[in-house]
């Protein structure tokens, strides 16, 4: 898993909201409920994102009790995604087209003919299309509520959220931040907020 | 105001308490002692970006890279307006190393490398595999809270009143005599 490599990047959260009652099980099915589902050759969904056991992305279908850890809920966030570059449905748009033109014997095709073909186009390549897959891992210290994921991108991080909220329903996630460090520990939101940047420049002035 | 926009109106503080850290690790030579942990060595290492600029506007960024002493051209930066982005800090408790990125927007982490564990200690059952993950959290969630008690201690110092009147001045005239 991520934290055992060498480097580890990650981005934190607190998570907020009551926990469930009965909390152990009550995670478990929900996490089985939103667990990773893969896309199937025949589907047309281009990206399908769910929970997978740590160590293992293709154990989906038998989510047992390692995520608990004895204090620290330890997941991964499985991304699979058919990608199919835009030059190449570009160029087997126009081979259909030229196809249907010569069939036709028309000079230009209409808007919904090739609306159709382009439809018909990407059918054709995400059904042959291999999705690439992608696993990024979490751990949650139930006992201190911080949670660390192993991934620092923006859009990385929005897609752990959503998948997070919706699985777990009234627990949140607070971007932790210099005023999410600040507010963890008692400080309150218009102290922070009364404060304005200061100037280290020396030729800027001395506004301070 | 939304939770959105007040942490972008607070962003500014990530930068400052870079900056505040690495005059402090300078002042004092490194050593900073926290509640907890005892004597903690911080040190900015090898490298710093800074920016000056916002998303969308003219923004200049520059990465500087070289020891501490040598990071004049970073300094020259501050002194120019920008703002401290991304350090790279060494930190060390005992005989125990760390070393990390630390990012002003969210203070997020990145290449956290923490003090080598003994793998041969795990090498065996999931039992040992669960005492290695306890190991390295563990010594993860160490080096976060000592960037929490350091910042905490900065947000105490940036609340007061001293820091219009001494830590502004001083990070000022840090910055110029180390140009």
């Amino acid at each position: 898993m991520a934290i055992n490599s060498n480097t580890t990047s990650t981005r934190r959260y607190r998570v907020e909201g009551q926990l469930p009652e009965n909390f152990h099980d009550e995670i478990r099915d929900r996490i089985q409920k939103s667990a990773f589902r893969e896309i199937e050759a025949t589907n047309l969904k281009e990206v399908s994102i769910g929970w997978v056991p740590v160590n293992n992305p293709f154990g989906a279908e038998d989510i047992d009790d390692s995520f608990d850890k004895d204090g620290y809920i330890v997941l991964s966030m499985r991304i699979d995604k058919k990608s199919i570059p835009s030059q190449t449905v570009k160029a087997y748009i126009v081979k259909e087209e030229q196809k249907h033109l010569e069939a036709s014997k028309k000079e230009r095709l209409s808007y919904n003919e090739r609306k159709s073909i382009k439809e018909a186009v990407m059918v054709k390549l995400l059904q042959q299309a291999l999705p690439i897959s992608a696993v990024y891992d979490f751990f949650w210290n139930t006992n201190t509520g911080y949670l660390y994921f192993f991934g620092t991108s923006d859009d990385l991080n929005n897609k752990f959220i959503e998948l997070f909220e919706e699985t777990f329903k009234d627990i949140h996630l607070f971007k932790m931040s210099p005023y999410g460090i600040a507010a963890s520990k008692s400080i309150s939101e218009e102290s922070i907020l009364s404060l304005e940047p200061s100037s280290f420049s020396i030729q800027e002035g001395q506004e301070d | 105001m939304g939770l959105l926009e007040t942490i972008e109106k607070t962003e500014f503080l990530g930068s400052e308490f870079l900056t505040w850290l690495w005059y402090m690790s300078e002042k004092h030579t490194g050593m900073f002692e926290i509640q907890d942990i005892g004597s903690v060595e911080v040190w900015f290492y090898d490298n710093v970006k800074l920016e000056k600029g916002k998303d969308g506007g003219n923004r200049e960024s520059i990465i500087c890279k070289g020891a501490t002493s040598d990071l004049k051209e970073a300094r020259l930066g501050l002194r120019t307006g920008k703002r401290l982005k991304e350090a790279r800090l060494k930190i060390i408790i005992d005989d125990d190393e760390w070393f990390l990125t630390i990012d002003s927007g969210f203070l997020d982490f990145r290449q956290l490398k923490t003090p080598k564990i003994d793998k041969s200690d795990f090498a065996g059952d999931d039992k040992d595999a669960d005492a290695a993950f306890y190991e390295k959290v563990y010594l993860f969630e160490r080096a976060v809270n000592v960037i929490d008690n350091l910042f905490m201690a900065f947000i105490q110092e940036r609340l007061s009143n001293g820091w219009h009147q001494t830590a502004v001045p001083a990070i000022r005239q840090w910055i110029q005599e180390g140009i």
